[in-house]
């Protein structure tokens, strides 16, 4: 149950008339600090549930799951692809030009490396998925909480945390892993197909090598680590906007543009806060 | 709201001393399915007549039960305290012997299986599957069976709702009188001990009110679906003038804000 000092931070924080703008900020830091902890708590009990109920109702639930990474993952593929191509395109379109003035070809693969794989691909997908699966997934969870389906699957016993969460943040976090490799991989190569168009002198083995050697061990472990951290706020951001809070119908269209608030202003510190432990 | 249950049930109306819910009573003790103490009805936030009164009651196995009152008496509150969906402001409910207040999570959830609940106005049947999905979905889950695996299962629980017909359909295209009946066999797929109905008749031509008046009569007498057992049934109603000749005890919640519901005139 909710303590009463923390029921007295929920009422200061989300009351925003008035004062002087440190009671303003006050306020705004407040209320960011109650919905994190909502978040967070949210997010302990999804993976709890997760973890203690992965195989509990299988025949059932893994069917969903799978259903919920080939819409999250297999059916966006065509656009995460274009939007990839585009983005080497871009990307080496931009930079060629620059480096050709100056001399500096040979850094074409570095330059693909820390803008594509360790910024702009996880971060183009997180996007792409939020702004697709994410609130379709609100739109979906929240109908669902104002038209009593959360109450009815209580009264049949089935966990509704289990049953309408767990496998959407499965299928939404692996999916936005793969899906971010695939976009990597197609920028890569839209960049050097758009290099190849320019005439720039770089074959597709140098091309290669210029990456291998930008590439460190530790960005492999950064792509999986962003990759994770991004679908896992997309989806428990959703997922929790959509099911965590009573709703009505008319409230439903609030919840969506409020998870995708949420979801890009997380997605950008926790991005932040990866790039500070990189400098470091 | 006055809790009174009222035995204006009459054995002559549609049974006799003889009856099976009659001789369980007369014969062997049937076992306590629930105790309602002292029970305030009102909603959080929405303080209404109800919160000034209190309801007692005793559910015995084979007990069939009619709560009738008007729009804001508690009736669904009184439901969905029982299925464990709203916690009461007041009192004390035990299911099954065990104080639902120290419940929890999980154990909630097993507490639910025992209790089967068909809501009100749609009866809340999931829009994106098919009849026979909504009815599969509990057994599936618990038993962890695919849908395929339970159809031998639910075909004729189908059948005996009539609603075969509908099985592929999803619920948006059926008409509203069917959807009870799609309620009530999603609800009796876990063959709980206590069932609980959310204004099963409103609406429905004489047919239908027919149809499940019979039915639950033949559940609380103890149908082969139940190896012969007696189920426990609750139900509300805006109206007590359907269920009358029933097997049934009323209990009226009066609303301040409407003139009281009479009981219906005693069958002789």
């Amino acid at each position: 149950m909710r303590s009463r000092a923390a029921a007295s931070y929920a009422g200061i924080a989300s009351d925003t008339r008035g004062g002087s703008a440190a009671t303003r900020f006050g306020r705004v830091f407040l209320r960011a600090m109650v919905v994190a902890r909502d978040l967070g708590a949210f997010f302990l009990i999804t993976l709890a549930v997760v973890l203690t109920k992965f195989n509990v109702a299988s025949k059932v639930m893994h069917p969903m799951m799978r259903r919920e990474m080939t819409r999250a993952g297999f059916k966006l593929l065509p656009m995460a692809a274009f939007m990839a191509l585009g983005l080497g395109f871009l990307v080496i379109g931009q930079s060629v030009a620059l480096l050709t003035q100056v001399g500096a070809q040979d850094l074409t693969g570095t330059i693909m490396v820390t803008v594509i794989i360790r910024e702009l691909g996880p971060a183009v997908t997180a996007l792409l998925m939020l702004s697709k699966i994410g609130t379709a997934t609100v739109i979906e969870l929240g109908t669902a909480r104002a038209l009593g389906e959360v109450e009815a699957l209580e009264a049949l016993g089935i966990d509704p945390v289990h049953y309408l969460v767990a496998p959407r943040v499965c299928g939404m976090a692996l999916s936005t892993f793969a899906l971010t490799v695939y976009s990597i991989l197609l920028s890569l190569a839209g960049g050097y197909m758009f290099a190849f168009l320019q005439n720039v002198p770089i074959t597709p083995g140098v091309y290669l090598s210029q990456i291998g050697n930008a590439l460190k061990w530790s960005d492999f472990i950064l792509l999986a680590m962003k990759t994770a951290v991004f679908g896992g706020i997309i989806s428990m951001t959703c997922c929790y906007e959509g099911l965590a809070r009573p709703l009505d119908l008319g409230d439903v269209s609030e919840a969506t543009t409020r998870a995708v608030m949420r979801s890009v202003v997380l997605c950008v510190v926790f991005d932040g806060i990866f790039l500070l432990q990189t400098l470091i | 709201m006055i809790g009174h249950p009222d035995k204006s049930s009459a054995p002559a109306a549609g049974g006799s001393a003889a009856s099976p819910v009659m001789s369980c009573r007369t014969e062997d003790p049937p076992s306590v399915v629930a105790e309602i103490q002292e029970l305030c009805l009102a909603s959080p936030g929405r303080p209404g007549p109800a919160a000034s009164h209190s309801l007692s009651c005793t559910l015995r196995q084979g007990d069939y039960h009619v709560v009738v009152g008007g729009g804001s008496s508690g009736k669904t509150r009184l439901l969905e305290i029982l299925a464990g969906l709203a916690r009461p402001e007041a009192g004390a409910v035990r299911l099954f012997g065990r104080d639902t207040s120290a419940l929890r999570g999980d154990d909630w959830m097993e507490m639910r299986r025992r209790v089967g609940l068909v809501f009100d106005d749609g009866c809340r049947l999931f829009p994106q599957m098919t009849v026979i999905e909504n009815v599969a979905l509990p057994v599936c889950y618990h038993l962890n069976q695919s849908f395929e695996e339970v159809r031998s299962f639910v075909d004729p629980l189908l059948d005996w709702m009539g609603i075969t017909h509908l099985r592929d359909q999803i619920p948006g295209r059926i008409g509203r009188g069917w959807r009870p009946r799609i309620g009530l066999a999603r609800a009796l797929t876990t063959k709980p001990e206590l069932l609980l109905l959310d204004n099963p008749l409103a609406g429905l031509d004489p047919d239908q009110t027919s149809w499940w008046l019979g039915l639950l009569k033949s559940l609380v007498r103890g149908h082969a679906w139940y190896g012969g057992v007696p189920v426990t049934v609750l139900v509300t109603a805006s109206d007590p003038a359907p269920w009358n000749g029933s097997e049934c005890l009323f209990t009226y919640l009066h609303d301040v804000n409407q003139d009281p519901i009479e009981p219906p005139a005693r069958q002789t």
